[in-house]
């Protein structure tokens, strides 16, 4: 029975109870008879569509049209109206449920264990929360495919992805193989769907969160992200090392090549200012040597007594008879 | 009595109406119908299977085209009618008794069942499998409900998946392909872990897939065998779980293995720590010996450039360079040296200089 000849049997049901009570003019009846079907002949000739939606038209069974969003007319009574969402993209949960949406964006969620834990392909646990986006290509199919399309849909989401992840190792899973999981989950979630012709186009199956298992198997996960970056410390810290030191000894070997030049231009420059000053005095001293030879004598004696404790001795005298002369001193 | 008569009429129309209903009905695209009469099937309504194929001769696909037309010759021969596609149909009120199955993919879903692999290793398999009806009649007959056709496949499926299961190995339950895992970079690299991989990875001759669809093919010859009036689409898996009692003994490996990496990490991390600090510290000492070996070579130039202007410009009057280069040093040599003693001399009054002093008056 349609939902049609329901309320049509419900209406003169409803009408054989007030005409068995006796009590309602038979003109009343009538009018009532005819009212109620007036009614239901008018509500059912139209139906609205909605602006995400297509409807699909069956007429005593068989497939009639199908009908987009906006106010169509039908048939009371055996025209069957069935709408889908078509040109929404549709979203599943897996692996978690969004228990709250926070008008802030901090949104609630609630994991399901069992759904989101999986075995990789190496023999480790997983957990993987991801989503199903889809979209109903064709609704006539959708309809017809499954009584329950949305959980034949689920299900076959889980066994895309176990397998999926059941052909990947944990760290293809954890890390960098997440953009290949996705892509090789949807497109086998594609031919699972396309075998069942449910008429449905599945957009994407987006990883959520993925995380090793909770606890001990977790901590052990995020000690080798520390790891890692303890690695990285370690190292930058004896760059820091290299980066202090190398400049250092840079700078300690200008200063022993510029202290040496440094000596090497004074030794030069000294020597050479000494020669050339003998130079110019030998010059002068040729052409007078015993004079210049004597004035340089007493000059420099001049230049030496000044400073010296001094003691003449006779000429030819031993130096005995005078040594208790240092007592007294002398001028 | 006028209100009475009106009365009846109203209802004699109902009951009118409502006889009609019970002579027409309606079936859809994806329906099956069996009619029976005093309990005997006289009249079948086939659904194609295929959208807007309302006859046989208008269905696509030609394998289904030839169940059809297999159908409608196995119907004959048990002088039941076949009808084919949606709409109206008539039935004889009273004798005539419609049950309408639902023609479209039915979802049997197993409870998880513990299976033990050829590898003696238990695993909980929860597999799903979409079927549908194929021989209306046969369905009737045999398992008659959708939920007789759950209870029937339970049997069928739960033994097929559990021999299949039992006949591989637990990696081939769980991977799809059969080319070993590539590792991540960061655990190839090290010779310990990648021979850990080596003993864990085992040849696998096959994937899920493959299982799987033996375990399909299986379970429809029964199905055909019992004649259920049943095809089933797909066999697959939803979930595979370790028992609880060997995720414990997963979880330590887990933790074992992250260790090791993390150790990894953090020795390499030292080793090329203690490689940049000593590389540093050659590198300094280079430096700084390069350096002084420079300064050294520097230096000897200069002294060579001195010893040779020295000699040059000296080697012209040896005797002279001596006189005046004594003279030259006399000051230093002799003079008040700052610290405050002064050099004491015995000077011979009859020597060059004094000889004037107490002498002869310059004779």
């Amino acid at each position: 029975m349609t939902r049609y000849e329901r309320e049509f049997g419900d209406a003169t049901s409803r009408l054989r109870n007030m005409a068995g009570r006796g009590d309602l003019s038979g003109k009343l009846i009538t009018t009532g008879l005819a009212a109620v079907t007036g009614l239901t002949m008018a509500l059912g000739s139209f139906y609205v569509v909605g602006k995400t939606e297509q409807a699909v038209v069956t007429r005593n069974g068989t497939y009639l049209e199908t009908t987009d969003a906006g106010l169509h007319g039908k048939m009371p009574f055996i025209d069957d109206v069935e709408k889908v969402v078509v040109t929404e993209v549709q979203r599943l949960e897996l692996g978690f449920r969004t228990l709250e949406e926070g008008d802030d964006g901090a949104a609630k969620y609630e994991t399901k264990a069992d759904e989101a834990t999986m075995l990789t392909g190496d023999e480790n646990l997983v957990m993987v929360n991801w989503t199903v986006q889809y979209q109903v290509v064709d609704p006539r199919k959708w309809l017809y495919a499954s009584p329950n399309p949305v959980g034949l849909l689920r299900d076959s989401a889980e066994a895309a992805m176990r397998q999926t992840v059941g052909d990947n190792s944990i760290d293809m899973v954890l890390t960098e193989g997440k953009s290949q999981v996705q892509e090789a989950s949807k497109r086998t979630l594609q031919q699972i769907v396309d075998k069942y012709d449910m008429g449905v186009r599945i957009i994407g199956t987006p990883l959520q969160d993925v995380t090793p298992p909770a606890g001990d198997v977790s901590s052990a996960f995020s000690d080798v992200q520390s790891a890692k970056e303890d690695k990285e410390k370690i190292i930058n810290e004896a760059l820091a090392y290299a980066n202090e030191k190398l400049p250092a000894a840079r700078g300690l070997a200008s200063q022993i090549t510029e202290d040496a030049k440094g000596y090497a231009a004074t030794r030069v420059n000294v020597v050479t200012g000494e020669a050339n000053r003998f130079d110019k005095i030998l010059e002068q001293y040729r052409r007078a040597p015993d004079v210049t030879r004597q004035r340089l004598y007493i000059e420099t004696i001049e230049q030496v007594y000044p400073g010296l404790d001094k003691i003449l001795i006779e000429g030819g005298k031993g130096v005995l008879p005078l040594l208790d002369l240092n007592k007294e001193g002398s001028q | 009595m006028k209100l009475k008569t009106l009365t009846y009429m109203a209802a004699g129309a109902a009951m009118m109406a409502m006889g009609a209903c019970s002579t027409l009905y309606t079936t859809t695209e994806t329906q099956h119908v069996v009619v029976t009469r005093t309990g005997k099937p006289v009249r079948v309504i086939v659904s194609t299977g295929e959208l807007g194929a309302q006859r046989i001769e208008d269905v696509k696909d030609p394998a289904r085209r030839a169940h059809l037309a297999r159908l409608q010759e196995s119907y004959a021969e048990k002088g039941i009618e076949m009808v084919v596609g949606a709409g109206i149909h008539m039935k004889r009120p009273l004798v005539d008794k419609v049950t309408i199955y639902d023609g479209r993919l039915q979802r049997y879903d197993a409870d998880p069942s513990d299976v033990v692999t050829m590898d003696k290793k238990h695993l909980v398999v929860d597999t799903y499998a979409p079927w549908r009806i194929s021989d209306p009649l046969a369905f009737a007959l045999t398992v008659q409900s959708e939920h007789g056709a759950q209870a029937r496949l339970d049997d069928i499926i739960y033994s097929r998946v559990r021999e299949q299961t039992g006949r591989s190995k637990l990696i081939e339950l769980v991977r799809t392909t059969t080319t070993p895992l590539a590792r991540s970079l960061e655990e190839s690299t090290d010779p310990e872990i990648a021979g850990e991989h080596k003993r864990e990875v085992e040849t696998i001759r096959y994937g899920r897939d493959t299982v799987l669809e033996k375990v399909a093919t299986a379970s429809n010859s029964d199905v055909q065998q019992y004649g259920l009036g049943l095809e089933i689409v797909d066999v697959r898996i939803k979930r595979s779980d370790l028992p609880p009692e060997n995720v414990k003994s997963v979880y330590d490996r887990m933790i074992a293995e992250r260790g090791r990496i993390s150790k990894k990490y953090r020795s390499e991390g030292e080793q090329e720590a203690q490689r940049i600090r000593a590389e540093t510290d050659r590198q300094a000492q280079e430096i700084e010996s390069l350096a002084r070996k420079t300064a050294q070579e520097t230096m000897g130039d200069a002294d060579a450039t001195a010893i040779r202007v020295a000699a040059e410009k000296y080697g012209q009057d040896p005797d002279f360079f001596e006189f005046w280069r004594t003279m030259q040093a006399y000051p230093t040599a002799y003079g008040d040296n700052g610290k405050g003693g002064k050099t004491k001399v015995l000077l011979d009054a009859e020597s060059d200089f004094n000889r004037y002093l107490l002498g002869s008056n310059g004779k």
